[in-house]
């Protein structure tokens, strides 16, 4: 199943998708994020909030991105989905497969050894910036827009951040529950 | 080959060497417009000391299962259909503002990259050719489709088929588009006047929907 | 006429589109039975033909079922989209069609449109006109449309 999915998102990646300069990305991402803390006043809650906002919204349209290119249908297990999540999903939207780690059937944490947000990006040097602020919240928003339209409601967030200083970069994914395919009002 | 040369060319080539999928950056420019009517709809309701709500309940609340609005978020176009939000001047004012910050990190970016020792770019209309070929090539993939002066400090930018705006339709009909679409607008307009100031020339960008989704970007420069 | 109408459906069991050719009415019929019965017997249908198919063997997937009178053909993303086509009977397969009205209409019209929904609330449908023609575009070039 693996190699089946690694050789899948290798050859998305070489033929389908059409690809941009990371640093043009890291660059928006980052002028992005510190403008939004300017303007929140370095209120680095409603930053993290705003991030993950953007990233549900944008997690909402990236997921048909994805089965309109890999014609996968619904993972059978959310073991499965982190492999999928993983392999497929990051490999053909932000070329890294980051690590799956701490899987059951209730959670799992990616760990990213390599973040195209945050290449050469350090943190404001505010005293708070360090304690409060997760740089890459966007992907958390990403994440749980994305597995609400396979009707998996999740909770993620980040655990560890190498741009906090950090020994990883690790965000972690629970199941909260698992939506019902819905039927129309009137049936049984 | 001698093993110095490869050396460098490595080195020159390993930041560029990392790419991601164009639809990552599409996706993400296209969000920063509702972003920025989200802060400045924030921070007018803090203001007004109208306690700010939404932004934080991602969680659907087990003591209302039937609260029907968590289950349809509608892929975050309420804020564009709040007409207040877009109207309020400090949108603009936003959006416009979000271009420009990438605008100005932008110009210093893709003078690096493109710095084979040969650049010169200080006349205003090489700078405009700058932006028609490079910059809108990195960002929209195709190059500016025409470049128009009157030689007096006054630049038109056309580009036939903007692909911010071009897949946009709004179910209410094409002067919803239109008007919408005008919004999403000020972000490149932004963008333009960030590398245009990095780059030393202060000018006013305004752009015009000629003809759907053929877009016009009129730059006056302070330049007689 | 040998394709009558398509209709796509949401996650949410919402009719969100539907498209209707005929000859003989001149009105454009997008969108216009949306909430009438068709459209939520033919959801009920497909919903007990899928669960049909996947209590007689795990991995089964409804491709399409037939009556005397009309085949329907079936797609379901794993975004829990359903698209279904209803023709005359006797048509070919036509998963590829589906196919097509996915990743390049809908993908173009509805997800990289900023002004568009992506997730429905009961009651909204896909507006858009360029989805429509695009549609349109696609279908009325078949050779199988007119028989």
């Amino acid at each position: 199943m693996s190699k089946s999915l690694k050789t899948l998102s290798d050859d998305l990646w070489k033929n389908r998708v059409e690809k941009v300069n990371s640093e043009l990305f890291t660059l928006t991402y980052g002028s992005l994020v510190a403008q939004l803390c300017r303007d929140l006043n370095y209120n680095y809650a409603e930053v993290n909030a705003h991030l993950e906002k953007m990233g549900y919204n944008i997690g909402l349209r990236l997921v048909e991105e994805f089965f309109a290119q890999t014609n996968l249908g619904r993972c059978q297990t959310f073991r499965e989905t982190a492999e999928v999540v993983a392999k497929v999903g990051f490999r053909m939207f932000l070329n890294v497969v980051p690590q799956v780690v701490g899987v059951d059937e209730k959670q799992f944490s990616l760990v990213l050894d390599e973040n195209p947000l945050a290449e050469f990006v350090e943190l404001p040097d505010d005293g708070k910036a360090f304690k409060e602020l997760w740089y890459s919240n966007v992907l958390v928003g990403v994440l749980k827009g994305a597995l609400e339209m396979v009707q998996l409601e999740v909770n993620a967030f980040f655990v560890s951040d190498v741009l906090r200083g950090d020994d990883t970069t690790e965000l972690k994914v629970k199941l909260v529950q698992v939506l019902k395919d819905e039927i129309p009002v009137g049936e049984d | 080959m001698s093993t110095s040369n490869v050396a460098v060319n490595e080195a020159g080539n390993d930041l560029f060497r990392k790419e991601v999928n164009t639809l990552c950056l599409d996706y993400l420019l296209m969000e920063t417009i509702p972003l920025s009517l989200r802060v400045t709809k924030t921070l007018s309701d803090s203001s007004k000391g109208v306690p700010t709500q939404g932004i934080r309940q991602l969680k659907i609340d087990p003591k209302k299962p039937e609260e029907e609005d968590l289950l349809f978020r509608s892929g975050g176009i309420d804020i564009l259909l709040d007409d207040t939000a877009i109207q309020d001047e400090n949108s603009i004012f936003r959006i416009e503002s979000y271009g420009y910050e990438i605008g100005t990190k932008l110009a210093d970016c893709l003078i690096y990259m493109k710095s084979d020792g040969n650049l010169q770019i200080s006349q205003p209309l090489d700078i405009m050719k700058f932006i028609c070929r490079d910059v809108w090539k990195l960002l929209y993939s195709k190059q500016m489709d025409n470049l128009r002066t009157n030689h007096s400090g006054t630049f038109v930018l056309i580009d036939h088929n903007f692909r911010l705006i071009s897949n946009m339709a709004s179910p209410l009909g094409d002067p919803d588009t239109l008007k919408r679409a005008s919004l999403y607008l000020w972000f490149p307009c932004g963008i333009i006047r960030g590398i245009l100031f990095s780059l030393g020339l202060e000018a006013s960008v305004h752009a015009e929907i000629t003809q759907f989704p053929s877009v016009s970007f009129n730059i006056q420069t302070n330049q007689s | 006429m040998a394709i009558y109408s398509l209709w796509i459906f949401d996650r949410h069991s919402n009719c969100i589109y539907s498209r209707e050719w005929d000859n003989k009415s001149k009105s454009s019929l997008v969108n216009v039975n949306n909430a009438k019965d068709t459209a939520k017997l033919l959801f009920g249908t497909i919903f007990s033909m899928k669960n049909i198919s996947q209590n007689l063997s795990k991995q089964n997937k409804l491709k399409s079922f037939s009556t005397l009178r009309f085949k329907c053909h079936f797609k379901e993303t794993g975004s829990g989209l359903k698209f279904c086509l209803l023709t005359d009977p006797e048509l070919e397969d036509m998963q590829f069609l589906l196919d097509e009205i996915y990743t390049s209409c809908y993908v173009n019209h509805v997800v990289k449109n900023a002004l568009s929904p992506v997730d429905f609330r009961a009651g909204q449908v896909i507006g858009s006109e360029p989805f429509t023609s695009d549609i349109d575009r696609l279908v009325v070039t078949l050779p199988s449309f007119s028989t």
